[in-house]
């Protein structure tokens, strides 16, 4: 049941991230709680879907550019750390992370093998004119139907393949939990702080910047 | 009608394409007004629609100013030829306005917002839920904003927009966008999204990366994720190795 609600998700997810609505439920923050939810790990699925976040922020869906698709990759991540049973340690929320980070390129691929589809789909049956209102209302819908379905697909194949190479990869495991912890720590902040540039360029810009690293700081020193 | 224009504009990037990008989505959501004004069947209404099908691109969240005052035009029965030149001329600045304050400013605010009530809180569905509530807020209002200054002035809406508070709303946005990322930042740096707590000898290793990170900006995402893959290739290495 869990898989079949995990499935509809990555339809919903793969729908939201461009073709309807972009209510932001595709966001890797959002996805993967839900995907943590739906297989009885929210914790997990939220925090390997904040690290997807935190890696994500300064990816910019700007014109015709092409990005990786990083909800239905913290929708496969999520769910299949939820699914493999696996405990919330390091080294589990980095193969996680890792396998998302994969998928990402993946799933993006079909974005893009989408879109050229959505073209000939678009075009088809346009020359004739006859009719062109209900021809563009149904290639509209259609089109946004096979994105629903891609989307589930995607998110069938992750778990499929992703649950026996997660328990795999955690069982191998050698070096110690730190690494692991330490690996996303690093690469988190990295790209959090590579998104400085596009807040604090300007003067009040830096202020609260500086504001900003003290209340955190403190916040740290007492969690 | 104007609700249904309204609805359809969440759709209007559905058969998104490298040919026409939102071309028929435009037409789709405009369809509506469309059927309205030119009737049901006939020529007219075929003509309308494939001159609406044409290439357009702006940010999702703007289009409704476009679709507004398309669809005040055409019930005002301007020239075609009109229509077509004034889409061209605002698709570009609305998709630049766009993607500064929304994909640049807004977006980013609200999901930093949402990271740091679930590092504070470990309440991952108030994190989730808050930064829905929050962002959608402002992403409903622009829309509907949008779709009525459109419907309202028409030709005239590029007056309207450049008299919009937009830029003064992402002067307040930008500085808070920095203030959670500050705040972000030590509790990430001190392992908070993995539950644990780094000793503060290892805490200087993101520390230095981030200060890394800050001088590459945006290009340091390559490298960030090319060293998770090969901690994590390394720790089935170090198994062979031992």
């Amino acid at each position: 049941m869990s898989v079949a609600a995990l499935l509809v998700l990555g339809g919903i997810v793969a729908l939201d991230a461009t073709s309807f609505g972009q209510l932001m439920l595709s966001r890797p923050l959002v996805a993967g709680t839900l995907a943590g939810a739906l297989v009885g790990a929210p914790l997990e699925g939220a925090l390997v879907g904040a690290s997807l976040e935190a890696l994500s922020l300064t990816v910019l869906p700007v014109g015709a550019s092409r990005y990786p698709d990083t909800g239905t990759a913290a929708v496969a991540a999520a769910g299949t750390l939820g699914l493999a049973g696996s405990e919330a340690t390091a080294p589990a929320l980095l193969l996680a992370l890792v396998y998302g980070l994969a998928w990402q390129r993946v799933a993006g691929a079909t974005v893009v093998a989408g879109r050229y589809l959505n073209e000939r789909m678009v075009r088809a049956g346009q020359p004739s004119r006859a009719r062109m209102d209900t021809l563009i209302e149904h290639r509209h819908l259609e089109t946004m139907l096979l994105d629903v379905i891609r989307g589930v697909v995607i998110t069938a194949a992750a778990v499929m393949a992703g649950v026996p190479l997660l328990l795999m990869a955690i069982e191998r495991w050698a070096l110690p939990a730190n690494m692991a912890a330490v690996a996303i720590a690093v690469s988190t902040a990295a790209v959090l702080a590579g998104a400085v540039p596009l807040f604090a360029e300007a003067s009040r810009g830096r202020a609260f910047l500086v504001l900003g690293l003290l209340c955190g700081s403190i916040l740290a020193l007492i969690r | 009608m104007v609700w249904r224009v309204f609805l359809r504009s969440f759709a209007i990037q559905g058969s998104w394409n490298y040919r026409t990008l939102q071309g028929s989505g435009f037409a789709y959501a405009l369809m509506p007004v469309l059927r309205w004004v030119h009737g049901s069947e006939g020529d007219r209404l075929q003509d309308a629609v494939s001159r609406h099908t044409t290439l357009f691109n702006a940010h999702p969240y703007l289009s409704g100013v476009v679709l507004g005052a398309v669809a005040r035009m055409e019930a005002d029965g301007e020239d075609p030829a009109l229509i077509e030149r004034f889409k061209v001329a605002l698709r570009g600045s609305l998709g630049t306005l766009g993607d500064r304050i929304i994909w640049a400013g807004w977006r980013p605010a609200c999901v930093l917002f949402g990271l740091l009530v679930l590092l504070v809180t470990h309440s991952a569905g108030a994190a989730v839920i808050l930064f829905l509530l929050i962002y959608n807020s402002g992403h409903l209002a622009l829309r509907w904003w949008g779709l009525s200054i459109g419907l309202e002035h028409g030709l005239h809406v590029g007056e309207r927009l450049r008299r919009a508070p937009l830029t003064r709303w992402h002067g307040v946005v930008v500085p808070a966008a920095a203030l959670l990322l500050g705040a972000a930042l030590p509790l990430v740096a001190d392992g908070a999204l993995t539950g644990t707590r780094l000793s503060a000898g290892w805490a200087l290793w993101p520390a230095a990366a981030a200060f890394v990170g800050w001088r590459l900006g945006s290009a340091v995402r390559g490298p960030a994720i090319i060293l998770l893959a090969l901690i994590a290739a390394a720790g089935f290495l170090f198994r062979i190795g031992t």
